[in-house]
């Protein structure tokens, strides 16, 4: 198991975002992560990225603890993760932002700049290569964060709703550019909404509803269990 | 511990007026996220007018506030509109300097107009004693108290109660949220700045017959409010009066222990401190010195 | 628009005009008969390189400091002390100087890692007046508010020239030091990790970059220069007031110089420091005489604009205001 999340949670004073969930994620594989609005999953990747300490429990990455970590060393260490909302270095080019997450490996110039443009060929930037991020559309902008996290050559990165916001063209490239990106190798966890991405790209789908797991599975399961219908419909129910 | 009645009472009398000086700059903050570095000439200033009205008019400064009050409308909003509006939603190097800026520019324009020269508000009534719980407290201090004391009373009662009022917290917690109920943030801005203003001026007017008035007097006064504002936690109101409190007691019992000259260590001491190790303060929002926004 | 355009080695350009400045400089204190010329240079060399040294934790890291003059103050006072009252040469105390800042900065700058913006600038306004604090009222050991004046012995070891031209190499040395700094970070992997730190600091962490120690480095680095300066003025002008040397007023001026040349390039501080330097002398001599304080506020106002209208600096205002020409022109 690369990422082990062992029985971990998190409050915030008297709310608990995220209440004793387990479960893990092999080399490779690429996992789902859905649930209601407000369930706790970006809580949990903060936990998990270090940009949060978890309240109790513990993280293992590819066998090391990184429970409390900041999060410069868990990327360091081979895990990344991408932003829900795009933070990408707006003033910069796209080039330039790349560079700088291939420097998290690279000692040098030379060497960062061919694993960026390589990154720039792979996810289909290479036209807006010196254009400035801020200038970009979000579709653009989701694809320089992914761009940038993958320069740090990680062994699996987080993607926080990178599929939020796109058009279908967009979505579907985007899907394609992850599933390239897995079969590279790289073992994916993602929070996601849209539930056809989730269940094309998933092979297990993990569903927190209210801070806990109700369900570790495969898709087809998934969508059968009675336990993840109601937490949805229940709450679809309760926006009426 | 004859000194101890006296102690407390020059203390409260102090933290009452700090926490009016505070108040305005957290709202300031609380609602606009700008700090405004210039605060403390907008303190300056109004002791001036203090003094300017009771040479001129022969009004002292408690029912002059009458006239200040409109006055320090009129130049917040002045300010407002020129200074503080372009740089809202601009990066924090612009916010710091341009406050910074005009601290300048007001500091140095009372140097020119006013020179360096050290004045003081002399009232006719100002000597006259009154012997409270063994403490001597001199009339203009306890109409600064009282004065002090019922302002941020309804100025609380205000922010509680009206509209307005619940509309500035409203932005202060999520702006965008507001404009979504319908907030004009836009003028919640701008009234909150004018209020801000207004605290601040009030202070001054009471404090001109209490110290000297010179042009860099804003400076001394303006680090405490800093102190005072970041220990209660930035954007508090409950905090800057907490704060304020503090910082008073800490004034009065350190001076009186360690000397004029070395108090003032002690509170950026203080002051450090907090910001160290807990920026948001006692009742600020925990984190906001990170996010920054 | 590349991210060397942004820290500010554009190459060519910004250097002929860099190296054009060093020759004047040096031709003016080789050649030059007017004493009070000379003396401009190198007041104007050394806030170039304190608006430099500024410019490493300020521009480039993001790390708006307030409070500079007390790392200056520090380096003062500190060689200043050491010759007083160890007899070394200032040289040596120089040094001292600047390894204490790099402690105390060092410091500051690890504990105060997660304050941003206002918060971290109000940390380095009450560090400084702290310090200025300090130096005014204990008087033992600083002589408190009457500051002290620093022996005319001249001689190398003791860090007094008779000629100006040997206080222009040694300032011309400094700046030069500062400017390669520059140069080379914008360069370089450090340079680049820094400008994703000032984008966006949590971005910066998440993709592996540790921002805490950056902003350590730099504000070391930035401090043990200020230092250096601080003991330069002391040599130079030979006489230390805390109410100026470590007093608000100065910080402000080492970011104003910063604002105005082009924050976070290298050529910036130094066109800054000319503009600044300059305008400061003309004030002075019309109206600094009669009523004092009319020129400060002309750096007041000059803040509020430039840091609204042209917060990029004239190192990259003006270029794009000639490209912005040539354009309508063509059409």
């Amino acid at each position: 198991m690369l990422l082990e999340i062992d029985n971990v949670s998190k409050r915030f004073g008297g709310l608990t975002a995220v209440s004793n969930v387990s479960f893990a994620v092999a080399e490779g594989e690429v996992v789902g992560l859905i649930g209601p609005n407000g369930a706790g999953k970006t809580t949990l990747f903060n936990v998990v990225a270090g940009a949060l300490r978890a309240s109790a429990g513990t993280i293992r990455f590819a066998g090391s603890d990184i429970s409390g970590y900041r999060p410069y060393r868990i990327c360091r260490l081979g895990l990344c993760r991408t932003f829900q909302i795009v933070k990408p270095f707006g003033n910069l080019s796209v080039l330039d932002n790349v560079v700088i997450g291939a420097f998290t490996r690279c000692p040098d110039r030379r060497s960062a700049y061919q694993v960026a443009e390589k990154i720039v060929m792979e996810t289909g930037l290479a036209r807006w290569r010196d254009s400035l991020a801020h200038t970009l559309p979000i579709g653009l902008r989701k694809r320089i964060e992914l761009a940038r996290a993958l320069a740090t050559q990680p062994r699996m990165i987080l993607l926080d709703e990178v599929m939020n916001g796109l058009n279908p063209t967009e979505l579907r490239e985007m899907m394609s550019l992850i599933e390239q990106i897995n079969r590279g190798g790289m073992t994916i966890l993602l929070i996601e909404h849209v539930m056809a991405a989730v269940m094309h790209l998933c092979q297990r789908i993990v569903v927190i509803h209210h801070g806990e797991k109700i369900a570790d599975a495969t898709p087809q399961e998934v969508a059968r269990d009675p336990r993840v219908i109601e937490a949805y419909l229940g709450e679809e129910y309760l926006v009426k | 511990m004859d000194a101890l009645p006296q102690l407390l009472a020059s203390a409260i009398v102090l933290g009452g007026i700090y926490a009016l000086v505070s108040i305005g700059l957290t709202l300031i903050f609380g609602v606009m996220r700008i700090v405004n570095f210039a605060h403390g000439e907008f303190l300056m200033l109004s002791m001036y007018l203090a003094i300017g009205l009771s040479t001129l008019i022969g009004v002292d400064p408690y029912l002059g506030l009458l006239l200040a009050i409109p006055l320090s409308w009129i130049f917040g909003a002045a300010v407002y509109y020129t200074v503080i509006r372009p740089v809202i939603a601009r990066p924090h190097v612009v916010q710091i300097f341009t406050t910074l800026g005009l601290s300048i520019v007001l500091q140095n324009a009372a140097l020119f107009f006013w020179t360096a020269n050290f004045r003081q508000l002399r009232l006719s009534y100002g000597d006259r004693v009154l012997m409270i719980a063994g403490a001597a407290v001199t009339m203009p201090q306890l109409i600064a108290f009282a004065v002090a004391a019922l302002f941020t009373t309804v100025l609380f009662a205000w922010l509680r109660f009206t509209y307005l009022g619940k509309a500035m917290r409203a932005t202060a917690q999520d702006p965008k949220a507001a404009t979504l109920m319908g907030i004009d943030t836009g003028k919640i801005l701008l009234i909150a700045f004018l209020v801000g203003t207004m605290c601040v001026c009030v202070a001054g007017m009471l404090m001109a017959p209490l110290f000297s008035t010179y042009p860099t007097v804003g400076l001394q006064f303006v680090l405490v409010a800093f102190v005072v504002v970041v220990l209660g936690g930035l954007g508090s109101a409950v905090g800057a009066l907490v704060g304020a409190l503090i910082v008073a007691f800490i004034d009065v019992i350190g001076g009186f222990y360690v000397g004029t000259a070395w108090k003032e260590v002690l509170y950026f001491i203080v002051f450090i401190a907090v910001l160290l190790l807990r920026p948001a303060g006692l009742l600020g929002q925990r984190g906001a010195e990170e996010l920054g926004r | 628009m590349h991210i060397r355009q942004i820290l500010g080695s554009r190459g060519t350009p910004e250097h002929i005009v860099a190296a054009a400045l060093f020759g004047i400089a040096l031709c003016i204190a080789l050649f030059s008969d007017n004493l009070f010329l000379q003396d401009a240079i190198i007041l104007t060399l050394m806030w170039a390189g304190l608006a430099s040294a500024w410019n490493i934790a300020g521009g480039s890291a993001g790390q708006i400091s307030l409070g500079h003059a007390a790392f200056f103050g520090l380096g003062a006072y500190t060689s200043t002390l050491i010759k007083i009252h160890l007899g070394w040469s200032p040289w040596i105390g120089m040094l001292c100087g600047g390894m204490l800042v790099v402690l105390v900065s060092g410091f500051i700058a690890f504990a105060a890692t997660r304050l941003r913006g206002p918060y971290f600038a109000l940390l380095t306004l009450a560090f400084a007046a702290v310090v200025q604090i300090i130096a005014a009222r204990w008087y033992a050991f600083t002589r408190g508010n009457e500051g002290i004046a620093i022996a005319f012995q001249p001689g190398l070891e003791n860090f007094i020239f008779t000629d100006k031209l040997s206080w222009t190499i040694v300032i011309i040395v400094y700046v030069l030091v500062l400017y390669s700094i520059g140069v080379w970070s914008a360069r370089s992997r450090f340079g680049f990790q820094l400008a994703g730190m000032r984008e966006d600091e949590d971005a910066a962490q998440a993709i592996g970059i540790d921002t805490r120690m950056l902003k350590v480095a730099t504000i070391a680095v930035s401090a043990f220069f200020t230092a250096l300066g601080g003991t330069f003025y002391a040599q130079y002008v030979g006489f230390l007031d805390p109410g100026y040397v470590l007093s608000v007023d100065l910080s402000v001026k080492f970011a104003l110089m910063c604002i105005i040349g082009g924050l976070g390039t290298p050529l910036g501080p130094i066109l800054g420091a000319i503009l600044i330097t300059a305008l400061e002398m003309y004030l002075r001599a019309k109206w600094g005489g009669a009523r004092s304080g009319l020129y400060l506020m002309v750096y007041g106002v000059l803040l509020i604009l430039i840091v609204r209208l042209m917060p990029e600096g004239l190192v990259r205002g003006i270029p794009k205001w000639f490209k912005g020409r040539r354009r309508t022109r063509a059409a």
